[in-house]
């Protein structure tokens, strides 16, 4: 059997949840901490390729990095890289499909942590990012950590988008997903049933992780439990 | 010096407060939701008020006049959280040392073990803080916030979620501290002998706004309002009337009778049919038997009031009795006679060994007779 579509999957997910991190944490603490002007229409950006449809998505995408996309066509004439129907598109496609589940997740994990933790670190006279990798992801770890498995698990699945920018070229950018689509219409059950046995499998234990990682950090419940309760009103 | 003056609206809700704090302890004293703790969080910079400004010996930390708005990080302010914050990933160890950055971890462990000794809390470095007994938390938040020096002090009632001889002890610790490192410092509490115990001056907020400032001792003695009287859980106020006056200025001595039949004589400036409000603290009330003779203190003018006791109840170290004042106006039962309350030290009591129902009189030295102005 064909091993290549389950290795670039692989390959494609990692990448794609490596760089939605990146974006997202930032963005998950402007969006937890900060009030700016426009704030909500960044958010909505954001948020849009949850519910847009995939085609959809994938031709906004290239309109973008197509050869005569927005992006795609200064990218080839004066670099001479070419974007699309490259594994490299599965990619971009899989951050922006994949982002918006990762910034929902830390934003809210984010959220949850006790201000005073904050406020007394702020007054501890300690920076920002200090604060940020020391006292806040530490204790919203579990919902970062959650977010990143939700991330991975739709990045790895992502099929519409990916289909209409990457293409279906075999050993190039055969995803996983669209191996199975490929397989049923070449009538292959048995490579159909590997690959959807695979993503069975994986989605069932994303599923598990998911919960194990909602039940909370026991240190921390404890810590609120022990809490009295705060003075009522204006406080 | 530390010097206060902020104004901030919420929906419902007026803050508007304005009080210098030098090397001491300046007590907000109030109910829930006074505003207290947006006071204090207004002068760490958590939060910003509406209008106002706040300067530590002259610099401003804020000033929103002139746009300045120091951050938090920028005012060297120690605050301890009422439910302590203290961050649960981290050892005790690690939480205390948090604020002390710039060192070298030579310096930075010889100041968290000299915090460490002088709160009693030796041995517990490596410990979470769940790991801890609440007595134990509130030591590692104070040595958390006293140890990158701050220049002002902020404990947003720190001690209400410990028992009460935990709480002695750690108020006594707090008075050593600032005995030896004075620095202005303010405390928010809504007990009132934690206030007692740790104030060297008070300042009585109720909805947003300070009632009354001033030092501890005179402003439990001296309310100066009805509202600051309530909030200060000050017994013994009757409403009266000026009825007859006798001298000029401060030192007039008036005659005052109350609703419910209370009259005696006291030092004050108010005109003739004035309403004035007579406050009497109950421990500095003795009784003595009707018959016996007046054993007044020394060059004391003492007020005698004839009055039934009524009841007793026992405090522990101390018991208070209720006495019915006699009086002829509320006979007719229009009015309800006033009820006036004395503490007496147990010792005091097994001396007069006071009966229910027994006639007595009331020894109130005239300068313990504190008047304010009815509104």
């Amino acid at each position: 059997m064909d091993l290549f579509p389950v290795l670039l999957s692989l390959r494609v997910s990692a990448l794609a949840t490596l760089y939605s991190v990146a974006i997202g944490l930032p963005l998950a603490w402007v969006f937890a901490f900060r009030r700016f002007p426009g704030r909500s229409i960044l958010d909505a950006v954001i948020t849009l390729p949850v519910v847009l449809p995939p085609s959809v998505l994938g031709y906004y995408l290239l309109l973008l990095i197509g050869r005569r996309g927005l992006i795609g066509s200064p990218l080839e004439s004066w670099f001479g890289v070419r974007l699309v129907f490259t594994w490299h598109a599965a990619v971009i496609a899989a951050v922006i499909a994949a982002l918006p589940l990762f910034v929902r997740s830390a934003r809210a994990a984010f959220e949850q942590v006790d201000e005073s933790f904050l406020g007394a670190a702020r007054t501890l006279g300690r920076g920002e990012l200090v604060i940020f990798f020391r006292i806040l992801l530490p204790l919203a770890w579990r919902g970062v950590l959650a977010g990143v498995v939700l991330c991975w698990a739709r990045a790895l699945g992502e099929f519409g988008a990916t289909l209409l920018v990457a293409g279906n070229i075999p050993g190039r950018t055969q995803t996983m997903a669209i191996a199975i689509y490929d397989a049923v219409q070449a009538q292959d059950t048995a490579r159909a049933d590997t690959l959807v046995a695979i993503l069975t499998v994986t989605s069932i234990a994303v599923i598990l992780t998911m919960n194990y990682l909602g039940r909370g950090s026991v240190r921390q419940r404890q810590v609120r439990r022990n809490r009295p309760v705060p003075e009522r009103g204006h406080s | 010096m530390l010097s206060v003056e902020i104004q901030h609206t919420l929906e419902d809700f007026t803050l508007d407060i304005a009080f210098d704090v030098g090397n001491e302890v300046l007590t907000l004293f109030g109910p829930s939701g006074a505003g207290k703790s947006m006071a204090v969080r207004c002068i760490a910079g958590l939060m910003r008020p509406d209008a106002g400004s706040i300067l530590h010996n002259g610099t401003a930390w804020l000033d929103r006049a002139a746009r300045i708005n120091l951050r938090p990080q920028a005012r060297r302010v120690g605050l301890v959280f009422q439910d302590y914050a203290l961050f649960p990933h981290l050892t005790v160890e690690q939480n205390i040392s948090f604020g002390l950055a710039g060192l070298s971890s030579e310096e930075r462990r010889g100041i968290v073990s000299s915090l460490m000794e002088e709160m009693h809390i030796r041995g517990l470095e490596g410990r979470y803080p769940d790991e801890l007994s609440g007595g134990q938390q509130q030591r590692v938040a104070l040595a958390r916030a006293l140890a990158p020096s701050p220049a002002v002090l902020l404990l947003d009632e720190p001690f209400s979620a410990v028992d009460v001889t935990v709480r002695t002890r750690l108020l006594r610790l707090v008075a050593d501290v600032q005995r030896r490192r004075g620095r202005p410092t303010v405390f928010i509490t809504h007990d009132l002998e934690d206030a007692f115990l740790l104030s060297d001056r008070i300042a009585v907020i109720e909805r947003g706004r300070i009632l009354r400032v001033g030092a501890a001792a005179e402003v439990f003695a001296a309310p100066g309002s009805h509202a600051a009287a309530r909030i200060l859980g000050t017994r013994n106020v009757f409403n009266s009337v000026v009825i007859d006056r006798a001298g000029e200025g401060p030192k007039a001595v008036l005659r005052l009778r109350s609703e419910g039949g209370l009259e005696l004589s006291a030092f004050g400036d108010y005109a003739l049919g004035a309403a004035v409000s007579i406050a009497v603290r109950p421990a500095l009330i003795d009784i003595v038997s009707s018959e016996g003779g007046v054993r007044s203190r020394a060059g004391a003018v003492t007020e005698l009031v004839p009055a039934l006791l009524t009841g007793v109840e026992s405090r522990g170290d101390r018991y208070t009795l209720r006495a019915r004042v006699a009086n002829s106006l509320s006979h007719g039962g229009e009015v309800d006679a006033d009820m006036v309350e004395v503490d007496l030290s147990a010792a005091a009591f097994e001396r007069r060994a006071p009966r229910l129902g027994e006639a007595v009189r009331l020894a109130i030295p005239r300068d313990a007779i504190h008047l304010f102005s009815n509104h």
